[in-house]
């Protein structure tokens, strides 16, 4: 009897682990599509008004706390690389996002660093557009789906256990 | 005894490998790239083609041809991944990297209200390897300090050294006076982000890539300097920042494109800082025994 107790809560318990695992993936890309946001608004501004050159803004993001700091600080360890190279590179560090967030960040490096001040304004707005297009739709779904996923997960270990039981 | 400082490694780092083998192998002294054409170097007025493998060669045949993306690449390293960084000096057709190189860029103008903005389709690039000859300036010397800084016009042809002695003597003047730069087209400091790339002396000061009627008047009315240095002068408005400086008290050491005293005296822009209050001494130089020969010191007043 003791082994069966014990094989209940640990299908419980992980069953419940994977349901916050899964919820807290939809928290995260929140914060980090929040975190490129703010990123993306500040870089607009260094472009613009003092044409910070790229490194010195790299510098400056990798001052950033979590996974969005990291990426930077990657960044800065590419030295004279194509930025898109770099950047596609060191997407590893995004992996809380999904494919269209990614893509979002792609696109803005294939032209980051090539053109006119205007222009670099531009794409950066035009990506940060798209970031808080996704940071809505991530905040919806994380409203809606990360509560769920706990409850879910937590009933799912109960039903599990009491079959195998 | 004069020394050539010079830092290649900035220039040496955005360029493809063959020609950077080639630019540090010869001691190129100009690099020429332009699309669809084969890469050149410069060792002083000989021009030779770059082979692959880093080599030079007078055979146009064997040179390596450049494609626009190649030269795309490169003006993408030299702007380290920044063009848009680099905005202001773009339009004035030429970028300055770290170390003081100069590299001239030809493409296609983008025109706002009458003004060049930007260049773009960039298809040529002219790398001049920027060199400081440490102590150039010391034949000169007396002709501008002789008891005190004398207000001194250096005028010459291009390519005699006007630029190389200014910056030598900003190097001898600032280890002892507080000297102020108005360096229009960063050729005198070399400015790369807001730091000189050569000695121009302890207290010297510099008002970079801003035109010279504003860099003189901000560096007189701030900066407390006691001379004033500055390239190429000749405009209306250079002349009136330069008379606001003769009329503080400040010491300007100036140059002028000319071949004689009598040349430079037929422009009125000049030739009104000229007398009493204005400049004191004109030293004219050639290339006669090499580039800062000096052919002539006369008095102005």
């Amino acid at each position: 009897m003791p082994v069966k107790i014990v094989g209940m809560v640990a299908i419980i318990a992980s069953c419940t682990m994977l349901g916050f695992e899964l919820s807290s993936h939809l928290i995260k890309r929140v914060h980090i599509l929040e975190t490129w946001q703010q990123v993306l608004w500040r870089m607009s501004g260094l472009v613009r008004y003092t044409k910070t050159p790229l490194y010195e803004i790299y510098e400056i993001f990798a001052l950033e706390k979590g996974e969005v700091g990291a990426f930077f600080s990657s960044l800065l360890k590419c030295g004279g690389e194509n930025t898109l190279t770099s950047w596609k590179k060191n997407m590893g560090e995004m992996k809380w996002l999904s494919k269209s967030d990614v893509e979002i960040l792609i696109n803005l490096a294939k032209g980051l660093g090539k053109g006119d001040t205007d222009t670099q304004v531009k794409d950066i707005e035009f990506a940060n557009a798209g970031i808080k297009s996704a940071l809505n739709q991530a905040k919806e779904i994380s409203s809606r789906d990360a509560k769920m996923y706990r409850s879910i997960s937590f009933f799912a270990g109960v039903t599990v256990a009491i079959l195998l039981v | 005894m004069t020394k050539i400082k010079m830092n290649i490694e900035p220039v040496l780092r955005c360029l493809p490998k063959s020609i950077s083998a080639a630019a540090a192998k010869y001691e190129a002294t100009e690099i020429r790239l332009l699309a669809g054409r084969p890469a050149m170097l410069y060792t002083g007025a000989d021009g030779f083609f770059i082979t692959s493998s880093g080599d030079i060669t007078t055979s146009e045949d064997s040179g390596i041809e450049m494609t626009k993306t190649g030269v795309g690449e490169v003006f993408r390293l030299a702007c380290d991944n920044s063009v848009y960084s680099f905005e202001d000096e773009i339009k004035n057709g030429y970028i300055t990297i770290e170390g003081g190189h100069r590299i001239g860029i030809c493409g296609s103008a983008v025109m706002k209200n009458g003004e060049v903005t930007y260049i773009k389709n960039i298809s040529s690039l002219n790398i001049r390897i920027a060199r400081q000859v440490i102590g150039c300036a010391k034949d000169i010397f007396p002709a501008v300090f002789d008891k005190y800084v004398r207000n001194t016009l250096i005028v010459s042809p291009p390519g005699c050294g006007k630029t190389t002695v200014l910056r030598d003597l900003a190097r001898i003047l600032g280890y002892k006076y507080k000297v102020g730069i108005a360096d229009e087209r960063s050729e005198i400091a070399a400015v790369y982000r807001g730091t000189p790339q050569n000695d121009v002396g302890l207290r010297t000061v510099v008002m970079d890539a801003c035109p010279k009627e504003y860099g003189i008047n901000m560096i007189l009315r701030t900066m407390g300097v006691d001379i004033i240095i500055t390239d190429e002068i000749g405009s209306g408005p250079d002349s009136m920042a330069i008379r606001n400086a003769f009329n503080a008290g400040v010491k300007i050491i100036a140059s002028a494109h000319g071949y004689s005293k009598a040349d430079v005296l037929a422009r009125p822009a000049i030739k009104e800082l000229m007398g009493t209050v204005g400049f004191e001494r004109v030293v004219i130089l050639s290339q006669r025994n090499g580039a800062g020969t000096i052919e002539e010191v006369s008095e102005c007043r």
